[in-house]
């Protein structure tokens, strides 16, 4: 979620919130014997508020969940969210007086600390990076049909290589995943009931044909079957096209249509590749954030009993 | 040229790609279940092997430490009574259904001894609202003064009852009044501020002369410093001068001042030799019957001996006829009144140099009883240790002091002058001075528990071994 203007009213409430929580905090914090303690009747206030905003927060999971109920926009979910979450942090440490406590109260604090941290953490990497993908990668796609997206390209320039060149040796794709991408890549053709294509014959058989297949299974196709292709000479824009320039020079016109699309498919596999690193970055944060908030609030509420209790 | 229209590329898109799992997902769903399974697991582990630390709000106190980890012994279910109340290994039947485990007076009574503080207090707040635990190693009986002022500032007393103390108290900066002394009028106490300083008056029953003491070039001093009583001896110029610290010495406890003791620091100065004629004779320093049961028999015993001068002339002869003649007994017609008048003489001459005495015919002398106070302001405490580092004249004005009825004790604006507020200053709580459990109705140091008892955590003094 972008902070714009719109967040302004948001983060004044939020300071002020935290001004007269602090307001109150100090005179109690001296007047208190060992300092505040989360026990008083103060303390049990700031404690009890952070909890219902931790609470809050969490809600947000549950909205997700049923994104029809009639329970305000999501947009105003979000921001109440990420505001109301940061006052958990003055409550909390005001409730606790600035002191860990016992095991249980010092786990909260840390996870507090974790949670709040990668929350922030996201919020600021949602500040960049899905402008940056929008402007650097131009053929983004579904995050979770890369995988699948990138076999339809090695599939797709395997068939315009042994168009050219005649059948290559190529095993049947594999990768990490590659039941899945053989399901992608035959499941079409096996559903078709139509004769399948003879194999194709070489476009010009001789030294340029044998050039193009050396290049493409040395150089290409690895590149397309790697799972994180972020080495040799396809990994940047600037050496891709070096070597298409070089096989442009090297082959004949017929073959330039050839090396166009490998080129247009290695730099898709390229940007993709991209995409799914960003992705990673953009909500990768999410594997701490949400785990730890869950147990953040099981832990929490745990204390809150137990506190009733002693 | 684009390879793809934007229907193209679309098209690769599988429709139902949000109803297959994928692992970025799913393992955020597994993380997210695992991980507070994982909270929950913990909780479950502490609670099975019956581990309360995972509960604490913090380390308890010093004090406590070794009862740490047995939170019952503090924390007992409300329905339980009494302070004798059995509170481990107890069958859950008898403890209770109640889920509150509080802390109440009676845990606290079973171990420790709480005096009342006075019995003319309104009300009496719970233990733990002054001693707070689990705050780390922190001294539990060292509190703020709110929790003194929130009577003392407006001290209230039960109905019938008159407070004895001020009444409107903030801290010892605000409202504290000036330190009190107890003055015997007549046959009951009166306590006197220090600032009625026309009222004060030391009724030590001692003559004393600080002033004169402090002096350099006494006699007899000089004598000390080169002894073994040096320690409390300065040598000067002037010749030796004493030293306060050669009277007053800390008592076993180090905080206060041992009483003075004749026998112990004004002898070497002030030997009791009755009578000039006599250099050699000594009185004892005791009670007024047996210094007249001394003198007497001496004085007896030297009118038998002069009344033997007659035999032959040798030395010793001569010199009992020259002391006898020194005396007047050869003159002397009515021995018994003789003595008697000898008796008088000292008592009225060489006692009184000290003590207040009166003396009638026929009668034992009256002496006044010294009664110099070994702590001089009960209701509080002081410690000297921490003191020590001040000259004893900064607080007791003792050097221009002449006269026996001076207080010399400080005010309070001497102690204000540390003791104020300030990050820079010295401590001015309440409780650095008073205590609020009256110590004198403490019960004996004979406990009711065994160390067995402590190390098993049984602490119900009525409990049988089987």
């Amino acid at each position: 979620m972008l902070l714009d203007r719109t967040h302004r009213r948001w983060a004044v409430g939020c300071l002020l919130v935290t001004l007269l929580a602090s307001a109150v905090y100090v005179p109690y914090h001296i007047a208190g014997e060992h300092g505040a303690s989360g026990g008083t009747a103060i303390g049990l206030a700031y404690g009890s508020a952070g909890l219902a905003l931790m609470l809050y927060a969490g809600a947000l999971g549950l909205r997700r969940q049923f994104p029809s109920w009639r329970l305000g926009r999501g947009e105003t979910w979000m921001r109440g969210h990420l505001w109301l979450g940061l006052l958990i942090v003055p409550m909390i440490v005001f409730h606790g007086g600035f002191r860990l406590g016992g095991t249980l109260t010092t786990l909260l604090m840390v996870l507090a600390a974790v949670v709040m941290l990668s929350g922030m953490m996201g919020v600021a990497l949602q500040q960049v990076l899905p402008r940056l993908m929008l402007e650097q990668l131009p053929l983004e796609t579904v995050y979770e049909q890369i995988d699948d997206v990138v076999a339809q390209l090695r599939a797709q320039a395997d068939e315009l290589v042994a168009a050219v060149t005649g059948p290559l040796p190529v095993p049947p794709p594999t990768t990490r995943r590659g039941w899945r991408l053989r399901r992608v890549i035959r499941s079409p053709r096996a559903a078709d009931p139509r004769p399948r294509r003879p194999e194709p014959a070489p476009l010009i058989p001789g030294p340029e044909t044998d050039a193009l297949r050396q290049v493409y299974l040395g150089t290409i196709r690895p590149f397309l079957v790697s799972f994180r292709p972020r080495k040799g000479q396809l990994a940047t824009p600037a050496t891709a096209a070096a070597l298409f320039l070089h096989l442009r020079l090297t082959l004949s016109p017929p073959f330039h249509e050839t090396v166009d699309a490998l080129q247009a498919i290695a730099d898709e596999r390229r940007q993709l590749a991209s995409q799914k690193r960003l992705h990673h970055l953009l909500h990768g944060w999410l594997f701490v954030h949400v785990p730890l908030s869950m147990a953040l609030l099981l832990l929490s509420a745990v204390h809150a009993l137990m506190a009733l209790r002693y | 040229m684009p390879r793809y229209t934007t229907k193209g590329r679309a098209k690769r898109i599988k429709l139902d790609y949000l109803q297959r799992s994928h692992p970025f997902r799913r393992w955020k769903i597994i993380l997210t279940i695992a991980v507070p399974a994982v909270a929950v697991a913990w909780i479950v582990a502490a609670t099975v092997r019956g581990d309360p630390r995972l509960y604490t709000s913090g380390p308890v106190s010093q004090g406590h430490a070794m009862f740490g980890l047995e939170c019952r012994l503090c924390h007992r279910p409300e329905g339980a009574q009494g302070r004798l109340t059995p509170v481990v290994n107890e069958p859950p039947a008898q403890r209770g259904p109640t889920f509150r485990l509080r802390v109440s007076d009676e845990a606290c009574l079973t171990c420790h001894d709480a005096p009342a503080h006075n019995a003319s207090q309104t009300f009496t707040p719970a233990c733990a609202t002054c001693h707070v635990e689990h705050k780390g190693p922190v001294q539990l009986a060292s509190m703020s003064d709110r929790k003194c002022t929130q009577c003392h500032a407006g001290l209230k007393t039960k109905p019938g009852t008159s407070a004895t103390f001020a009444q409107a108290i903030g801290s010892f900066h605000s409202g504290h009044p000036e330190f009190a002394i107890s003055v015997k009028d007549g046959a009951r106490a009166r306590r006197l501020r220090l600032d009625r300083a026309s009222e004060l008056k030391d009724a030590a029953q001692i003559n004393f002369n600080h002033e004169f003491h402090l002096e350099p070039g006494l006699r007899g001093v000089d004598e000390l410093s080169a002894g073994p009583e040096a320690r409390g001896v300065t040598k000067t110029s002037a010749g030796g001068r004493l030293n306060c610290a050669y009277c007053h010495q800390p008592d076993d406890s180090q905080a206060y001042m041992a009483p003075v003791r004749f026998a112990r620091h004004c002898v070497a100065c002030h030997a009791l030799d009755f009578d000039p004629r006599l250099p050699s004779a000594v009185v004892p320093h005791d009670t007024p019957r047996n210094v007249r049961a001394f003198l007497r028999d001496f004085f007896a015993t030297t009118v038998e001996e002069c009344r033997k001068s007659g035999a032959p002339p040798d030395d010793a002869a001569t010199e009992l006829r020259r002391r006898c003649q020194t005396l007047g007994l050869v003159k002397a017609d009515d021995e018994a009144a003789w003595i008697a008048t000898q008796l008088a003489t000292v008592f009225k001459q060489n006692c009184s140099f000290c003590h207040s005495v009166s003396v009638s015919p026929g009668r034992l002398p009256g002496m006044a009883a010294t009664a110099i106070p070994t702590r001089w302001f009960p209701h509080s405490r002081f410690d000297h240790r921490p003191h020590r580092v001040l000259g004893c004249v900064e607080c007791h004005q003792a050097a221009r002091s002449r006269e026996t009825t001076d207080v010399l004790l400080p005010s309070i604006k001497t102690c204000r002058d540390c003791h104020r507020q300030g990050a820079d200053a010295a401590r001015s709580s309440c409780v650095e001075c008073h205590h609020y459990h009256d110590k004198a109705l403490e019960r004996d140091q004979n406990g009711p528990f065994a160390i067995r008892d402590l190390r098993q955590r049984r602490l119900d003094p009525r409990r049988q071994d089987p």
